[in-house]
């Protein structure tokens, strides 16, 4: 009767997860940034030891690059913010569904039993709607069977529906402030990802300048090498952290669409 | 879920709800009690979680859920009250008696605002179902079985609502309420208490306190009812009981569903 309030409980329940994922892929960041500051401080020490002014544009170009780990701090901080709130949301979001659940078993329940097992085709149709969507309760508080009964079981019934759409609504109003909470955090990682190409512009420029100085270039070869690594690690999590996002989203509207996914 | 009527006189009404023929197997079943005084209702144990959908509709049989204004939970397991948050839900101006040995911990029960314990203290309090039902009594039943445990006596009614003592693993074939025969239950009964019943002196001082009250009928929260004469009956048993046994030479036991 409730297979498909079932599995959209579920799926409530994985937004924890997901924003879990997100949290997690934010936090290394924080260690990817502490690896760039030792690669920056390793430049700048390496460019101050080269000879006749020739380190000065390397020096330079490493003590912008310095800048970068404080650059991905404060998104870093941002992107774990919103974590908190979206987990926040989420939590909240598998109470409410949990107890609209159990309200609208509850609510079913009150319907008789022949209503509920005959197989009259107007009774079988109200009681087989998947109950996530506001419109849902609504036909089915407008439906006949709901005013079977005498007055106090038709009351009590009122009551529950009432307490049931106000969980939806609570619900929805969850889901779309996880929904605006996800699209934030996308933002944020718009920004690291701009910090990352700044930073391999930089690793770029640092090669090109070490081309020029021979033999004392390779340990600025290796630094930009290094570098690049980097980048590409920030970018293989920030990818990481938009298919959890892009995840989180696409399950979100679906709920809010009152549709739910089974795997 | 079936429900029958225990007591109906002038406005005071005793409900049982229980024998869930469509409960899952692996939940033990409960009775939940409810006494309706001149329209406003408390809820004696109202089960756990899983059962709220099936109590609820068939509680909706006998009142308003907006009249419920108490709930009274005898201790603090969680077939006893997990489903609290669902009822506060439904009814945020329930207020709900326990333990104060167990406020702490019931509380954990909330699924988002705050759940708000009313404490009984040890020796136990008289409660007033809303603002013009009946009183009712808190009865100390301490170590039987939990450490901050209590019964609950309705006088108007003359019924004991016992929780976790005269209980009884019955099986599911027997369909009957109220004990019928007396030596066919203890048989349902023994284990139950020998095992989850820690103190012998606690339930002695116990069917001490409820021979005092001379109480008609005795209503477990595990089993059958006992009415009339076994109601002497079960408290006899009761007094030649040692409890709190566990014997670690005997073969494993069977896996339990807990009280």
């Amino acid at each position: 009767m409730l297979d498909v309030l079932s599995v959209f409980k579920r799926n409530t329940n994985q937004l924890f997860g997901i924003c879990v994922d997100i949290l997690n892929v934010g936090r290394s960041l924080q260690q990817l940034s502490l690896s760039m500051q030792i690669l920056a401080i390793n430049g700048v020490v390496q460019a101050a030891k080269v000879g006749d002014g020739k380190g000065r544009p390397i020096l330079a170009l490493v003590e912008i690059l310095n800048h970068t780990p404080g650059e991905i701090r404060p998104e870093v901080e941002t992107i774990e913010r919103l974590c908190a709130k979206l987990a926040k949301l989420a939590a909240h979001s598998s109470n409410t569904v949990w107890r609209y659940y159990q309200l609208i078993a509850g609510l079913l329940t009150t319907i008789p039993r022949e209503y509920r097992t005959s197989s009259r085709m107007h009774a079988d149709a109200i009681l087989d709607l998947p109950f996530t969507t506001p419109d849902d309760l609504a036909q089915l508080t407008a439906h006949p069977t709901f005013q079977t009964g005498d007055a106090l079981a038709r009351s009590n019934r009122q009551s529950i529906a009432t307490i049931c759409r106000a969980n939806l609504t609570d619900l929805h109003e969850r889901l779309e402030e996880a929904l605006s909470c996800l699209d934030d955090t996308r933002r944020a990682l718009h920004g690291l990802e701009t910090i990352g190409l700044t930073a391999r512009y930089m690793a770029f420029c640092i090669a090109s300048e070490a081309a020029g100085l021979g033999e004392a270039g390779m340990n600025f070869k290796n630094l930009a090498t290094e570098i690049g690594k980097a980048v590409d690690e920030l970018n293989a999590k920030t990818h990481t952290m938009k298919v959890s996002i892009d995840g989180g989203v696409e399950m979100v509207e679906l709920l809010l669409r009152g549709q739910a996914r089974e795997k | 879920m079936k429900s029958k009527t225990l007591f109906n006189d002038n406005g005071h009404q005793w409900i049982a709800i229980g024998r869930d023929p469509e409960k899952d197997s692996h939940v033990i079943d409960t009775n939940e009690y409810v006494i309706i005084s001149h329209g406003q209702a408390m809820l004696l144990d109202p089960g756990g979680i899983q059962i709220f959908p099936q109590v609820l509709a068939e509680l909706a049989k006998y009142v308003r859920v907006e009249d419920i204004r108490a709930i009274f939970a005898s201790h603090q397991d969680p077939d006893i009250s997990s489903s609290l948050a669902m009822w506060l839900d439904l009814n945020p101006s329930i207020t709900t008696y326990c333990s104060w040995l167990w406020t702490g911990f019931i509380s954990h029960f909330s699924t988002g605002n705050a759940i708000e314990l009313h404490p009984i203290p040890d020796h136990g309090m008289r409660i007033k179902i809303g603002d013009h039902g009946a009183d009712v009594e808190a009865i100390p039943a301490h170590y039987c079985h939990s450490s901050g445990n209590f019964s609950l006596y309705d006088p108007t009614a003359g019924i004991l609502f016992s929780g976790d003592i005269g209980a009884a693993l019955v099986p599911s074939h027997e369909t009957e309420l109220m004990v019928t025969d007396f030596d066919q239950h203890v048989e349902y009964m023994r284990g139950f208490h020998i095992r989850w019943m820690p103190s012998t002196s606690a339930l002695r001082s116990w069917t001490q306190r409820v021979r005092a009250l001379k109480p008609d009928m005795i209503c477990p929260q595990h089993g059958s009812v006992f009415q009339g004469e076994m109601v002497g009956k079960l408290l006899d048993w009761l007094d030649t009981l040692e409890v709190g046994q566990w014997n670690d030479t005997a073969p494993a036991s069977q896996p339990q569903q807990a009280a």
